[in-house]
């Protein structure tokens, strides 16, 4: 089983040090990609989405931390590596595309000239080699942009949104990785806009076969193109599962009131919210991180942290509820 | 072209600034409850004598007509005739700028490498030993007075220790170079004049610290600042996402972002290096213009003073117009 995993994330603990005191931004996640695997992490802001896919690349700066837990990429345990060697990582085998296309492009660099430096660094050819070139006018032409001659002399502000995008898909798509990062990659986006670069994801994943971490807080995107789901909540994982289980049985009460904030067409009642507000993590609850905001929370919710339980196939969460019946049972 | 449209408009608000800076000039140097002729002739001179210098001089007539020549006078490129040294004003200048030419761009080097390496080495180790250092460096850069620091340099590095020569711009007993340009520098390379090349070299080492050192020290905490922000942005986090080198990151893609407020400042502190000129050059015995002007107040002599003043705005004006291109070239957007 464990090989035929892409990725395992054991225990990950990632904190903040701040003037106002130690952030416990990543409280212990656990989750796993498979191969070819669409995988999307769903939670509201501050959660720790952000701060996991960042951990993935280890590119969390000062003053952030890992202080624990494994990142298992292919085989290898990433937050063991050398920096010259998680280099070659970055290079080659995960690539991460960001929330706003248009400030992740340098702006004072040409468009082909970043392009071609990802592709230099990826295949190990010399940027303003002619085989370079073709290899971005190649992947520009695959992520639909016209014109991928005239567009490489272009500066990103020259671009819109969706075209920034496009080029961030083709930077990160050009090297042919096992992984992609998408930290929530239509954001920023009109819908119509948003539609067609989700399309272009995932049409150019299936053929590169890229499995893809996707960071959204859009429910309607992660049911129409996830394979699996993780839910998130205040640095904490608190259920998993594929897309059907957790749309139709949801368990944690945190997912059932998420689902219930979707607004559905013909709804007359005003909308379910789940009461309260995310927890400030330099002093986070005890216990389960939830219980503040839990309809259902009892005497041992602040008191223990939560173990994460299988209760069905596949299918995981992380709630007291569970882990008695699983004791009493 | 929109570049040469820009440049255009530029230069048309510069001679605007002139105009009020020639104003602002004159105004002050003839208000002020002082006696030119008195400063020129002593206090005992025969008050024929001193009546005859005041229409030779044409102070006898009255302030609006006076300025209006002299407006005049400067639209043709005439500053009027010095008090003290009997030459056109222009002539003195052309003489003694470039001495303060040299200086200030010696400085404005010295300044910007220094500056932006101590900027982006104290960004980059940020709270480690080098950016502690910058810091101190900078504080005591911006606190000390030139003349100041000048005398200590002078005092350690020339009088205990020997290692530097003197003030001056060269040993007396070297020949100077023939004179081209006016900088020693360039003079002696353009001539093949080794000796006199190295000699004036090593005489620019101590007055281009002293007076670069304040502008070191600005241009050093704009771009540790400036860099810390653009390390960051989210192109950086893809830059590094790439698996660029982090040397790389910061040579290929943070610098050139970081560097664009710190051109800015580079414009504003060569102004202030004209105006340090004249306590540097006092200090160091460099025949430039700041001592020109300095001398020139000495005895009132209003010409050399207003002719100086304007020259500098002017050349000040010029090298922001300079800095403003060089922005529009360094960020891409500015050009639209």
């Amino acid at each position: 089983m464990e090989d035929s995993k892409l990725l395992s994330v054991r225990n990950l603990r990632v904190i903040f040090r701040t003037y106002r005191g130690i952030v416990k931004a990543l409280n212990g996640v656990n989750f796993e990609i498979g191969r070819e695997e669409f995988v999307g992490i769903v939670g509201e802001t501050g959660c720790g989405k952000s701060v996991t896919a960042l951990s993935i690349m280890r590119l969390i700066q000062q003053p952030g931390e890992i202080i624990d837990g494994e990142i298992i990429f292919d085989g290898t345990d990433l937050l063991k590596l050398s920096e010259d060697d998680m280099r070659k990582v970055r290079g080659k085998e995960i690539a991460m595309i960001f929330q706003e296309p248009k400030v992740s492009l340098n702006p004072v660099l040409k468009v082909g000239t970043q392009l071609k430096e990802a592709v230099s660094i990826a295949d190990g050819i010399p940027q303003k080699s002619r085989e370079a070139e073709e290899k971005v006018m190649d992947i520009l032409d695959a992520v639909g942009l016209p014109d991928p001659k005239g567009l490489m002399n272009k500066y990103p502000h020259e671009l819109s949104g969706g075209m920034a995008q496009r080029v961030m898909i083709a930077m990160g798509l050009l090297k042919k990785p096992k992984l992609l990062i998408a930290d929530e990659p239509t954001s920023a986006l009109d819908v119509t806009i948003q539609a067609q670069i989700l399309n272009l994801i995932k049409d150019l994943v299936s053929k590169f076969r890229t499995s893809v971490l996707f960071i959204t807080h859009d429910l309607g995107v992660v049911a129409e193109y996830s394979d699996r789901v993780v839910i998130m909540y205040a640095g904490n994982v608190v259920e998993i599962g594929d897309v059907y289980t957790i749309f139709r049985n949801p368990v944690h009460p945190y997912t059932k009131g998420l689902l219930n904030a979707v607004p559905r067409i013909g709804q007359r009642e005003p909308l379910e919210t789940i009461p309260g507000i995310v927890p400030d993590l330099v002093h986070p609850p005890s216990g389960c991180r939830f219980h503040p905001r839990c309809s259902k929370a009892m005497e041992v919710c602040s008191k223990e942290f939560p173990e994460m339980v299988e209760v069905e196939k596949d299918h995981f969460v992380a709630c007291h509820l569970f882990t008695r019946g699983e004791k009493n049972g | 072209m929109n570049l040469l449209n820009f440049i255009v408009r530029r230069l048309l608000l510069m001679v605007l600034v002139l105009f009020g800076v020639l104003c602002i000039v004159f105004i002050i140097a003839n208000v002020i409850p002082a006696d030119p002729i008195g400063a020129l002739l002593g206090g005992n001179a025969p008050p024929e004598v001193v009546d005859e210098y005041k229409k030779k001089l044409g102070l006898d007539k009255p302030l609006a007509e006076r300025f209006v020549s002299y407006l005049l006078g400067v639209l043709r490129g005439d500053l009027g005739v010095s008090f003290r040294t009997n030459r056109p004003v222009l002539e003195d200048i052309k003489k003694f700028f470039p001495a303060t030419m040299e200086l200030a761009i010696a400085a404005t080097i010295l300044s910007v490498i220094l500056g932006i390496w101590l900027g982006v080495a104290s960004a980059v180790n940020r709270n480690k030993g080098i950016d502690h250092f910058a810091r101190v460096f900078s504080i005591l850069g911006v606190s000390m007075p030139v003349f100041w620091t000048g005398l200590l340099l002078l005092l350690i590095f020339y009088y205990k220790l020997d290692i530097l020569p003197g003030p001056g711009r060269l040993d007396i007993f070297l020949t100077p170079p023939k004179r081209i340009t006016g900088s020693i520098v360039i003079d002696s390379l353009l001539t093949g004049n080794w000796e006199a090349l190295k000699n004036g070299l090593l005489h620019l080492i101590m007055p281009a610290f002293v007076l670069g050192y304040s502008a070191t020290a600005s241009i050093a905490r704009i771009t540790r600042a400036s860099m810390l922000d653009v390390l960051r942005q989210e192109y950086i986090t893809t830059a590094r996402s790439k698996g660029l080198e982090e040397r790389k990151v910061v040579r290929n893609h943070a610098l050139r972002n970081a560097l664009i407020p710190t051109v800015t400042i580079i414009g504003l502190t060569f102004g202030s290096l004209l105006e340090g000129a004249v306590l540097t050059e006092t200090v160091f015995s460099w025949p430039g213009l700041g001592r020109y002007i300095t001398n020139g107040y000495l005895v009132l002599d209003y010409p050399a003073v207003m002719g100086g003043t304007l020259y500098i705005a002017f050349i000040y004006s010029l090298v922001n117009l300079i800095v403003d291109i060089i922005y529009a070239f360094l960020d891409p957007r500015m050009r639209v």
